[in-house]
């Protein structure tokens, strides 16, 4: 009787550990269906017809000399963000809004998909995309500014 | 060789030190040979409630709350030594032994948080007087793991490492704590209010507080919210500034902020952890990982 008892006990915990195990591999093929899907509606922006109709300057690419590009890299789109960044720093921020007027939505959208926008809207408007992007460069600048009683 | 010690503090609440501190502290005491002891100096007694607490009762359950009352009692609590130390300075004589310290199990023993503490800055504590006390009480409790054991009153372990949950807001024990300690570990949310905090803690530990020798400083996020496994864009974007913020104030200040790379994924059952004793399998890696940049560090 007893030994039947620990046998069941080993037979549970074998079971329990390989749905541990199974746990961690369902995890592994959502992250892996995640990524992917990520991808797939970056390719799915970027070849939308209605996204690429600006002809203005456009700030794809951080060189700032080349056409726009039919994607963003998440590297581009961070280093595109660091120079708005670091422009509006160094207080010139109504270039920074400028240069985001000039942006296409694609580019505007995939700036707010890095920078994480609230998903308050499916298909958001270019305006509120630019108004959600100097709403982190605000942020970011804010989070290290400190009043010194002292200086004022 | 005198124990390593790390204070968990953020002045902003609710970023998850409480939590933080006993996931570190049990992972410890399961995963490693070390002998930890856990310090709540949060008035609002968190840690204490949460270890001692029996959900189904509501009440503090019967072998630490029997232990506690005596404590409490027998004037044996942190609160009692401090209160000794305010009065006779360095040399004040508080033996520490199982009456101050509780044992949650072989490996892992506690030092419990009173109400008193609330009141310390109004009781007439001064800052400059209190600095010293942790110091002193941590040099209290070595001193009980090396001295002569006896049946009525067991030595102490030699502990190896120290964990204080700090209180949410810059009190005089925090300040003593950091005044000691070998790593100010700071655990940040993903947000905006949580990356401030951490900008006002590090600009205050420099500017203000100047603990004196400056500890080691380390920083992570906590209650990181993922989706599909991985860490939502947002998440990402706070990481970034926050990584960015310790290397600037890194740089400006000459000190060393490190950001970890170890994330902590936000649980519900965290909390709830803490009562059953047990710490939620999903976050088993990320705590180990933690500890092992955390380790890493402290050489």
């Amino acid at each position: 009787m007893i030994k039947k008892e620990v046998l069941a006990d080993d037979e549970n915990s074998q079971l329990v550990d390989e749905i541990t195990e199974l746990k961690e591999i369902l995890r592994e093929v959502s992250r892996k269906l995640t990524r992917i899907e990520t991808k797939v509606k970056r390719g799915g922006i970027a070849a939308s017809p209605k996204v690429s109709v600006s002809t203005e300057t456009t700030v794809s690419q951080p060189d700032e000399t080349t056409e726009k590009p039919a994607n963003l890299s998440t590297e581009q789109v961070i280093q595109i963000y660091e120079q708005l960044r670091l422009k509006a720093k160094n207080g010139k921020e109504e270039e920074v809004r400028k240069k985001l007027l000039s942006m296409n939505a694609t580019d505007l959208s995939l700036i707010c998909l890095e920078l994480g926008m609230p998903p308050t809207a499916k298909n958001p408007s270019r305006k509120k995309m630019i108004e959600v992007i100097l709403g982190r460069i605000k942020q970011s600048l804010m989070l290290s500014r400190h009043i010194d009683r002292q200086a004022l | 060789m005198s124990p390593k010690s790390i204070a968990v503090i953020n002045f902003k609440g609710g970023v998850g030190k409480t939590t933080v501190t006993w996931s570190l502290g049990n992972i410890i005491s399961q995963s490693t040979d070390l002998e930890v002891l856990m310090l709540d100096l949060d008035p609002q007694m968190s840690l204490t409630e949460a270890i001692g607490l029996n959900e189904s009762t509501g009440h503090l359950d019967d072998k630490f709350g029997k232990w506690y009352e005596k404590s409490l009692r027998e004037r044996r609590t942190i609160y009692d030594a401090l209160e000794l130390f305010k009065k006779n300075g360095q040399n004040f004589k508080f033996p520490v032994g199982f009456d101050t310290i509780y044992e949650i199990d072989e490996q892992l023993h506690f030092v419990p948080s009173v109400e008193e503490l609330y009141w310390l800055d109004l009781d007439g504590f001064e800052g400059k007087n209190v600095k010293d006390f942790i110091r002193r009480f941590i040099g209290k409790i070595t001193n009980s793991a090396n001295s002569i054991n006896s049946a009525n009153s067991p030595n102490l372990p030699k502990y190896d490492l120290m964990l204080f949950d700090c209180s949410p807001s810059f009190s005089l024990l925090t300040y003593s704590v950091l005044s000691c300690c070998d790593l100010v570990l700071i655990p940040v949310n993903p947000d905006y209010f949580g990356s401030r905090g951490l900008s006002l803690v590090l600009n205050s530990l420099q500017k203000r507080i100047e603990p004196y020798p400056f500890p080691k400083i380390a920083v992570f996020m906590n209650k990181a919210k993922t989706y599909g496994g991985l860490l939502t864009n947002e998440v990402q974007f706070y990481m970034r500034e926050v990584k960015r913020l310790c290397a600037d104030i890194s740089k400006d200040n000459n000190i060393e902020v490190k950001f970890l790379e170890s994330t902590i994924r936000e649980s519900v059952g965290l909390k709830r952890a803490i009562n059953e004793g047990e710490l939620p399998r999903e976050l088993v890696r990320e705590f180990e990982q933690l500890w092992a940049e955390c380790a890493e560090y402290l050489k």
